[in-house]
């Protein structure tokens, strides 16, 4: 039988298996598992650190603190995924949760609160993308810079120095209540992240994200809406931060114009972590899954052992750029070189001599 | 004729904002009864606008290479308070010799900024946006939450701001300075023209054999050291050190920079402008209270006054381009 085998097909057979190898190589190296195996690291370090940690309440008490940030996590991720960037969110949170204090304030009930709320978060996230989209020399760092100071004005405006406490009853439930034992949080993030992962991986939507990323024009010309689908990704932005808005509302109990400062950092560590790069087309939505986890528990971790907010801050801070700059590190060494530039002196000398 | 004109639209945007500022000050003139065009007035908001002004220089420097700089409310921060802290310490230090902390640990700042963004190739926004939060943890690190207050100065430091020479105040002379300083560096010296080309092209500059990476390090450090230098006046001005001081000035110079005519992109803006922006800040913040607006108003105007002002640039420069290409089909 062997003497019949084309030699062809026995080297053909022999690059797939090199191939296969290395992308079982590739498979292992890959940035989610590093994120995986961070996640899993990080578990046992709090739970060595604390005989409670495990705990179901504690543990239901520990994702409150944290999973409304990761509600923005993935449509910040879409955004990246476009080479985009939206630092407004945190402003939207701010002015969606005073608009809604508002309306409960006056009395509304709380679907329509919640119905406002989120209306206002598409027409703030349709309003970045109709600036990015109307202008397109101007790049989207700045003008979500200026409509986050925007937002954030506007909330300080209506709001000035006071807060709006008077809720729905029901409000108070969005955060605290649970089914189960397990958080209604919870609950919806996980159907976000089953929703997204469907979205970004499976539906012709989601892969015209990574087309454009990749290339803008390319998929212009290749008949995509690009600028439809612009709009429209920075409206779902605009619909999870105020998503997001509510079941933080409803953890502090009330809303104030200075809710949310510097969420828009977390958010992005949390999705450039996840290993979505900023310059677009890359990144996947399990590894910003873990990812969000893996800050979330990070920040509780450090809270265990009476590490201060600062410090944390400090730390987040570094987490920002190291996941970025550790693939531009060979980059760097290339570029300079110590060995090289002195041969290129030498180089120099010996020519001038001669 | 064709001179003035091209002088006339090559400086439209300039005399668009000093034509803005004159129509503010004399709408709000009229408004209070005469309460905006009196000497002291006049001199308050220029005293006021000065640290603005410096500020919005430095990061001037790092926009026009393309980049930019969040950290630099941080940066303003972290050396005031530790140029507070070591006065504190040791009250007969030379000013001059704070002075030069102050500017070192700026520059030292800018540069771990300048050296993430061009060596290690991290976005500028990102980059900074992370040493925006990293420079304030340190300042907590350092203060421990606590103030340096203005009894633990001593009367010399305090009184650098307070002092005037030829009947102007000191901080409108360090503007001065600082302004004329930029204005010499980006206009008459290489290595300010080479802002202008890595910010218009990085490829280009590269290729006719301009130090892209260190050009880009240079403006993060003169940007951190204007902002060192600031924080110390900050400090000095206002008296007191804290943990927060200066925390979302960025949000100010910026919009400045921008309402200017910098292009964000890079390659475009001058000294004149920027000067007009931040007198144009300067001047909404002091007659803000003139005119009786809550200071909770500021914020939403300044957001506002960003976004028209890249809107307008925006729309200036398709029309610059489209005049251009009719001018090349002649």
């Amino acid at each position: 039988m062997m003497k019949h085998v084309n030699t062809e097909n026995q080297a053909d057979s022999r690059v797939i298996a090199v191939d296969r190898e290395r992308s079982l190589k590739k498979l292992l190296f890959r940035w989610e598992f590093t994120i995986i195996f961070l996640f899993v690291v990080i578990n046992i370090i709090n739970a060595m650190m604390s005989k409670n940690y495990l705990n179901l309440t504690n543990l239901s008490n520990t994702l409150k603190m944290f999973l409304d940030k990761g509600i923005i996590a993935f449509p910040m991720m879409m955004v990246l995924l476009l080479g985009e960037i939206d630092i407004s969110v945190a402003s939207q949170i701010a002015l969606t949760g005073t608009v809604m204090g508002w309306c409960a304030s006056k009395g509304a009930n709380i679907f329509v609160v919640v119905t406002v709320g989120i209306a206002l978060g598409a027409l703030l996230g349709w309003f970045n993308g109709f600036l990015i989209t109307k202008f397109t020399e101007l790049s989207s760092t700045i003008i979500t810079l200026a409509t986050e100071i925007l937002y954030r004005g506007l909330a300080w405006m209506i709001l000035e120095n006071n807060a709006y406490t008077a809720w729905p009853e029901a409000m108070h439930q969005f955060s605290w209540g649970s089914i189960g034992g397990i958080p209604i949080i919870l609950f919806v993030f996980i159907t976000e992240i089953l929703l997204f992962a469907y979205v970004v991986h499976f539906t012709k939507f989601g892969r015209s994200l990574y087309a454009m990323g990749r290339n803008e024009k390319a998929s212009l010309y290749s008949g995509l809406r690009t600028a439809r689908i612009k709009r429209i990704v920075y409206m779902v932005t605009g619909i999870f931060s105020a998503l997001a808005s509510v079941f933080l509302c409803s953890k502090l109990g009330s809303s104030r114009a200075n809710m949310a400062m510097n969420y828009e950092m977390d958010v992005i560590a949390m999705v450039i972590l996840g290993g979505v790069s900023v310059s677009g087309g890359v990144g996947n939505v399990v590894g910003v899954a873990f990812s969000v986890f893996v800050i979330g528990l990070l920040r509780y971790g450090l809270g265990l052992i009476n590490v201060s907010s600062e410090i944390i801050m400090i730390i987040i801070g570094t987490l920002l750029i190291v996941p970025i700059a550790i693939p531009n590190l060979k980059r760097f060494r290339a570029e300079s070189d110590f060995l090289t530039m002195l041969k290129r002196k030498q180089h120099r000398g010996q020519t001038q001599e001669g | 004729m064709n001179g003035k004109r091209n002088l006339f639209s090559r400086n439209i945007r300039e005399i668009v904002l000093a034509l803005m500022i004159v129509i503010i000050a004399v709408a709000v003139q009229f408004r209070t009864g005469g309460l905006f065009f009196t000497g002291s007035n006049i001199f308050d908001l220029l005293r006021e606008a000065s640290i603005l002004i410096m500020v919005s220089m430095g990061l001037m420097m790092v926009i026009l290479t393309g980049n930019i700089d969040l950290s630099i409310g941080s940066t303003m921060g972290l050396c005031g308070m530790l140029c507070a802290l070591t006065l504190k310490n040791n009250q007969d230090i030379p000013l001059i010799l704070l002075f030069l902390m102050a500017a070192v640990i700026g520059a030292l700042c800018g540069f771990l900024n300048g050296f993430i963004v061009a060596r290690l190739h991290v976005y500028a926004l990102i980059a900074t946006l992370a040493t925006k939060y990293i420079f304030r943890g340190i300042i907590y690190l350092f203060s421990g939450g606590a103030w340096v207050a203005q009894a633990e100065m001593t009367p010399e430091f305090i009184s650098i701001t307070t002092t005037s020479f030829l009947g102007i105040n000191s901080l409108i002379w360090f503007a001065i300075g600082i302004t004329g300083m930029s204005f010499v560096y980006l206009n008459y010296t290489r290595s300010g023209r080479h802002l202008f080309a890595v910010g218009n092209s990085q490829s280009a500059a590269e290729v006719t054999g301009i130090k892209v990476r260190l050009t880009q390090i240079r403006s993060f450090v003169i940007c951190g050291v204007i902002a060192g230098l600031a924080g110390l006046l900050w400090v000095c001005k206002y008296g007191n050190a804290q943990s927060e001081s200066c925390d979302g000035y960025e949000i100010s110079v910026i919009a400045s920079v921008v309402a200017g005519g910098c292009s964000i992109a890079g390659g475009e803006g001058s000294v004149a402008g920027v000067l007009l922006g931040a007198l144009l800040m300067g001047t909404l913040n002091n007659i803000l209270p003139l005119i009786r607006v809550s200071t909770y108003w500021q914020q939403a105007i300044k957001g506002f006054i960003i976004l028209i002002s890249i809107v307008i640039n925006a729309y200036m420069q398709k029309r610059v381009k489209k005049q251009e290409l009719k001018r090349r089909e002649l």
